[in-house]
């Protein structure tokens, strides 16, 4: 938490701050200035789902001095107390509905299964709050389109967590691949690895599909919308342009445990001009992680890991050098490597970082959430705005592209055919 | 060893031997004035040099000799070494008293060891030896010691791009010249010029860090630094630089000259 506080107090003055705020408008309701105009108000937040990711969000609300945690609801009882006991004195709701009829509450952060996400954050936005709801924008294309129609139409805050827009490593590869750093972008590789079943431990059968929602289509996308939503959405900032047609095949590969989502994913979205997302998720084997890769005619970024590599470090190993000035009789200095060259090491390219100094990597193997992955700063923007009743820029737009993506992946891996976007999910905010 | 290659260049009277992956990197010879008959028998038994030699000092595949000894030493009992080991093993306990114990093979208690009548034991069970600081330095060596006895005066031995010995001039009529620069953003740190020398660079990187150990402590060196090291001998070299690492390059020793770069 320090390191972001940091980071957001820099964001003003630091060499680049201005630029990167330039870049990233929706940054504007966490720069220095604006905490500064809300110091000592608080807005009054409620959270509506407090199973494992609203428990995360309660922790970072704790520590955010312009939020105070007013009201929690949630259906499951356990849940409910397990936040309570994280917010003494926080009203109790078992009903969502009940809670919005609250006058005291000015924004409420949805963390509900992804079933549930359009129609509460429609009734929040009815009932005159601010909302703030979980990644992905809603479970169908129709469901998005009115959330998103809602939201045109609508006077209140309306955030979508889509915290890569909010993580210093990201804004800041954005800014570089954006300046040209790698050259042209000509191509995206995005992959999440992880191996483990998804599924949550259940206190009684009947509860089976609640507590594991994740794994049945009615509640969630599967590995599209709770994965490959956050890494879409960085693949359309990187190139500014939204694909035009998915193709793609999923099936399920080893958990074949009544589940009805898709346990590996391989989607190809292409883009008018002929780049493409190379998307691929499989909970089977860890090995390779999890990265948003940005491939350029002149270089690689790996954004979750926040380093570039050239091509050019590895155009000539040192020994061809030395044998080609051999051959010219041309005296050139030869490089050396540091440590000795080692095999396993891929190619000879050098990393070289977004950010300097420590930054946190998420490995993509926790459920829950990660520290310092932004998504502490896009809640303290949101907190911020519930005070000033500032709009966020692009946040909801993206989150609408994004899922929107992820859910005519499933619908090509399920039609087992190519998908040209449909002319009535298009937005204005989109360039193909 | 894996997949050693060999190329004749006749125009320019040279040939260029590398090994694939040998001792942990790779090995390349760039040798002069050879014809290809006789560069390609030197390459050969450079190959087998090599290939002998990590068959003493390779600590991890079983059927080295080093790791047969620490087999025995961890079962407590004496093991004869054979003479190159036990060579090595007399020097590198040279190496521990002019470094003052900063380089050690053993990277905890060399004085632990016990060598009589070819016979090695030890009284600590825990102790292994680890000749990785060491054997580069001591191969290349050993491939100078060959080419020099076949006449050979210009030349350039590499093993990664971090242990080199440099025979004569470069073909331009200079002596060979090889660059330093950080491995964590690229800047040129130095440029060496080498001429019947060897220089050694030892030192973390992004990809590979914290593999030195101090023996004082037995924890790993962390820093973002490299070290090299320019003498006559290879071995000298090789051993000094893992040793500079460990005292954050401060380290003097007579007619050989050590740097050290924070990255
Ligand atoms: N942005 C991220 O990186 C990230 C990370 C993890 C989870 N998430 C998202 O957070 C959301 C929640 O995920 P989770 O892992 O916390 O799930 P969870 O099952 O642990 O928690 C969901 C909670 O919502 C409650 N709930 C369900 N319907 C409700 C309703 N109508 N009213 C009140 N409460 C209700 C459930 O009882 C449960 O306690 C999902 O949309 C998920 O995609 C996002």
């Amino acid at each position: 938490m320090e390191d972001r506080r940091e980071f957001l107090k820099q964001l003003g003055c630091v060499a680049g701050g201005a630029a990167l705020l330039a870049g990233a408008p929706w940054l504007s309701s966490c720069t220095p200035e604006r905490i500064r105009e809300i110091s000592g108000e608080k807005a009054r937040i409620a959270l509506i789902g407090t199973g494992s990711r609203g428990q995360y969000h309660i922790h970072n609300l704790l520590l955010i001095p312009h939020a105070r945690i007013v009201a929690l609801c949630d259906c499951y009882e356990p849940n409910l107390q397990a936040a309570a006991a994280l917010c003494p004195g926080a009203k109790l709701y078992r009903d969502y509905r009940k809670l919005l009829e609250d006058k005291d509450i000015d924004g409420v952060i949805i963390s509900t299964p992804l079933g549930s996400h359009a129609a509460i954050t429609l009734d929040a936005l009815s009932a005159g709050k601010h909302v703030f709801c979980e990644k992905a924008m809603a479970r169908t294309l129709d469901e998005c389109k009115a959330v998103y129609d809602a939201y045109r139409k609508s006077d209140k805050v309306l955030y979508f967590c889509m915290q890569r827009m909010f993580d210093e490593k990201y804004l800041r590869g954005m800014k570089l691949l954006h300046d040209g750093l790698i050259g042209e972008i000509v191509g995206m590789r995005c992959h999440w690895f992880r191996n483990a079943d998804w599924r949550r431990e259940v206190p009684s059968p009947e509860l089976e599909r609640q507590i594991n929602w994740r794994l049945y289509k009615e509640h969630s996308g599967g590995l599209m919308t709770e994965l490959a939503c956050h890494q879409i959405e960085v693949c359309n900032l990187a190139v500014g342009r939204i694909p035009q047609s998915i193709s793609g095949m999923g099936d399920i590969v080893y958990w074949k445990d009544g589940r009805e989502v898709y346990d590996s994913v391989n989607v190809i979205y292409r883009y008018a001009d002929g780049r493409k997302i190379n998307y691929e998720s499989l909970i089977s084997n860890k090995f390779n992680g999890m990265e948003d890769q940005i491939l350029g005619k002149k270089g690689t970024m790996e954004l979750a890991k926040g380093v570039y590599y050239l091509e050019e470090d590895n155009s000539r190993s040192g020994i061809e050098c030395l044998i080609d000035s051999m051959k010219e009789k041309v005296l050139t200095s030869v490089p050396l490597a540091g440590p000795s060259w080692r095999p396993e090491v891929k190619g000879q390219y050098i990393p070289h970082n977004i950010v300097e100094g420590k930054i946190s990597v998420n490995g993509g193997q926790n459920m829950i959430g990660v520290d310092n992955d932004g998504s502490d700063v896009i809640l303290s923007a949101f907190c911020s705005a519930c005070i000033t009743g500032e709009k966020a820029v692009n946040v909801v737009e993206e989150a609408y592209c994004a899922t929107v993506l992820c859910l005519l992946g499933n619908k090509a891996m399920e039609e087992q055919r190519t998908i040209l976007f449909p002319e009535y999910y298009k937005i204005p905010y989109m360039k193909f | 060893m894996t997949n050693p290659q060999f190329t004749y260049y006749p125009g320019q009277v040279f040939f260029h031997g590398s090994t694939g992956r040998a001792m942990g990197t790779k090995f390349d010879a760039l040798v002069r004035g050879l014809s290809e008959s006789v560069s390609s028998r030197i390459w050969d038994e450079i190959c087998a040099l090599v290939r002998g030699d990590e068959a003493v000092f390779d600590r991890y595949s079983p059927e080295s000799e080093v790791f047969a000894v620490n087999k025995a030493l961890e079962a407590g009992t004496p093991v004869r070494l054979s003479e190159e080991l036990e060579q090595a093993l007399v020097q590198s306990g040279r190496y521990k008293e002019l470094t003052g114990g900063l380089f050690d093979i053993t990277r905890r208690d060399f004085s632990a060891l016990k060598l009589e009548d070819h016979c090695l034991s030890c009284s600590d069970t825990g102790t292994e030896l680890d000749f990785g600081g060491f054997a580069k330095g001591w191969t290349l060596g050993r491939i100078v010691g060959l080419l020099r006895r076949e006449g050979v005066v210009s030349a350039f031995l590499d093993f990664g791009m971090s242990s080199i010995y440099a025979m004569g001039q470069h073909p331009a009529g200079a002596p060979w010249q090889v660059e330093l620069r950080s491995p964590y953003d690229g800047t040129l740190l130095d440029v060496f010029c080498l001429q019947d020398g060897a220089l050694s660079i030892s030192g973390n990187s992004p990809s590979y860090s914290a593999h030195i150990v101090d023996p004082r402590s037995g924890e790993p060196v962390r820093s973002r630094r490299l070290c090299s090291v320019q003498c006559a001998d290879p071995l000298d070299a090789e051993v000094l630089s893992t040793a500079a690492m460990v005292c954050g390059g401060k380290l003097e020793i007579d007619d050989t000259v050590i740097k050290s770069y924070e990255v």
